[in-house]
């Protein structure tokens, strides 16, 4: 047996596009303990609710996060709409489920790149990452944006997509899904992947709701909880939602989880695009939230639940704003899969919960 | 069908947090957020569960320096927001499984969220049982002093952006029975064996 070592592990480190640190507690190559620490890039986007006013505090929240930027300009929005009783119209709602859908895809397949290149397998990165393109492409095409959309705001959303235009966005995706579908192969059946991802940092069911583990690093250890089988906004007129689940609770069931969750958010947007009905998708706000108005909003972004508070004071400031974001949440799950792991599974386990530290910091 | 956003809030004293929570947790609820809002002389704290589609909010005030209860033991994940809220608000929280004592986040100004706490901190610490290097006071130099002073213990051919951090998490780590300033040397050490051949490149 030797002796115990600490690691440090980031805040640089190839694995990682953003600062997270971890002290590794570690005997031979075992890590006995994993302590984390977050704070390198704490922004304080939250207190910026006292300089924008609600109207244009959308346009910061668009930018907490990089690739769920579209979600959290929907869950501000969604949130400020339950504190001032604002009901959207229809073909909004639709409209933002169905950007909403597509930020995921995109989400998930940036993921499943960076999965790809943490395990040395470059050239399905590269696939990964080309298919993406895309999903980015509609984004430009609809909304002038690849990475921040600005496509919604409180009460509706900025700009319609024509029916013309949704079905091409259709066809398109299906053409990708067909391209997909063979990348999936690779992920799900093939040897050298499966060698990496098996069995490492896993983490039972009973353990992930402990630690209350959101989003696909929960329902890949059999947690059956998703936002979006409860029905808000245009999900609730979806047919049927099957919660897309695994019982391994290892870093493969994370990537089957994830890969499958593409193909049905695509399903997701045929079906709204084939129901979506006509008529206004925006309106005018008038007024500004109650004093002593309290609303909570929860929303299934590609990383998991996401809470979003706000509180209203009497004036078109909110009085304080506030965003749990879904790494927050899993980050306790994260250490309990680390411990007991090897060495050279850190980087690997680290990334199978797709931490998002910039959204987690605000 | 379509479902509505449950809007459920709860207004709880202080003295009643523990129990509720032991109620959530023995009925198998999920712990969701901790949320500050500083208010008048006190912060207003929320505390967030749920259990599927419901979800209830436990509403309550604190007054400034006050200390109250981690729930942390109960629920792991609550750790993150507990010292969380201590670093942007004041309200220091007792138990905390993993406490980084205000090192959580890189403020330039302590409790950024809450400034009129700061006197009220600064009250607290000095009657803490144990000395703490954090600078309390705004007009000094804040957090960045603590590192700096952090790294006068390290051994000083270590990296000093990233052995401060182990510092602070080490000397609050219960299960050592080393001195604090042995830990982060030991790692300094070990850091450097790992990166020799590098350094030898060079």
């Amino acid at each position: 047996m030797g002796n115990k070592t600490v690691i440090p592990f980031g805040p640089q480190h190839p694995v990682l596009p953003e600062p997270l640190h971890l002290d590794l507690v570690i005997e031979d190559e075992k890590v006995l303990e994993a302590i984390p620490q977050i704070g390198f890039v704490h922004r304080g986007l939250e207190k910026l609710v006292s300089k924008k006013d609600y109207m244009q505090f959308v346009l910061v929240a668009e930018r907490i996060c990089g690739i769920c930027a579209f979600g959290h300009s929907l869950g501000y929005s969604e949130t400020i709409e339950a504190l001032m009783k604002i009901e959207v119209p229809k073909r909004a709602e639709y409209l933002r489920v169905i950007w909403h859908e597509l930020s995921r895809i995109h989400s998930h397949m940036l993921w499943l790149g960076l999965l790809a290149d943490a395990f040395g397998y470059e050239n399905l990165f590269m696939q990964c990452w080309r298919l993406r393109e895309v999903v980015l492409d509609i984004f430009e095409e609809t909304t002038g944006g690849r990475v921040i959309l600005t496509a919604c705001n409180v009460g509706g959303v900025e700009q319609d997509i024509e029916n013309s235009e949704l079905k091409g966005i259709v066809e398109r995706l299906d053409k990708m899904i067909v391209e997909y579908k063979q990348l999936l192969k690779v992920f799900l059946k093939d040897r050298s992947v499966k060698s990496r991802l098996v069995g490492v940092g896993y983490i039972s069911k009973e353990d992930a709701f402990k630690a209350a583990c959101v989003g696909p690093f929960g329902r890949a250890s059999g947690l059956e909880e998703d936002i979006r089988m409860f029905g808000f906004g245009a999900y609730g007129d979806l047919a049927d939602f099957k919660l897309i689940t695994s019982n391994d609770g290892d870093g493969y069931a994370r990537s089957e989880v994830r890969a499958l969750e593409i193909i049905q958010s695509v399903d997701i947007i045929k079906e709204l695009v084939d129901k979506i009905p006509d008529g206004p998708y925006n309106q005018k706000i008038k007024g500004t939230p109650e004093a002593g108005s309290y609303a909570v909003s929860r929303l299934e972004q590609p990383r998991g639940e996401c809470y979003y508070f706000a509180k209203g004071n009497g004036t078109k400031f909110l009085e304080r704003f506030r965003i749990r974001t879904p790494t927050s949440q899993n980050v306790a799950g994260m250490v309990q899969t680390l411990q007991g792991c090897d060495l050279a599974d850190v980087p690997l386990n680290v990334l199978t919960i797709d931490p998002c530290i910039s959204c987690t910091e605000r | 069908m379509i479902n509505e956003k449950p809007q459920v809030f709860i207004d709880i004293s202080a003295d009643e947090l523990m129990t509720k929570v032991e109620d959530y947790d023995a009925r198998g609820w999920r712990f969701v957020n901790i949320c500050g809002s500083a208010i008048q002389g006190g912060v207003e704290l929320i505390y967030s569960f749920s259990n599927g589609l419901p979800m209830e909010n436990l509403r309550f005030t604190v007054e400034n320096g006050s200390t109250i209860p981690s729930v942390s033991g109960r629920f792991p994940n609550a750790f993150f927001f507990e010292n969380e809220t201590y670093d942007l608000f004041g309200v220091r929280f007792s138990g905390i499984s993993i406490d980084f004592d205000g090192k959580f986040y890189k403020v330039s100004i302590p409790t950024p969220m809450n400034p009129d706490s700061v006197q009220a901190r600064k009250a607290a610490y000095d009657s803490a049982p144990v000395a703490l290097d954090v600078a309390i006071d705004a007009t000094e130099v804040p957090i960045v002093a603590s590192v700096a002073t952090s790294s006068d213990v390290v051994d000083n051919s270590a990296p000093s952006a990233v052995i401060p951090a182990q510092a602070k998490i080490h000397t609050h780590d219960n299960d050592s029975s080393a001195p604090s300033s042995v830990i982060p040397a030991q790692a300094g050490i070990h850091t450097h064996d790992n990166d020799s051949s590098a350094k030898g490149d060079n």
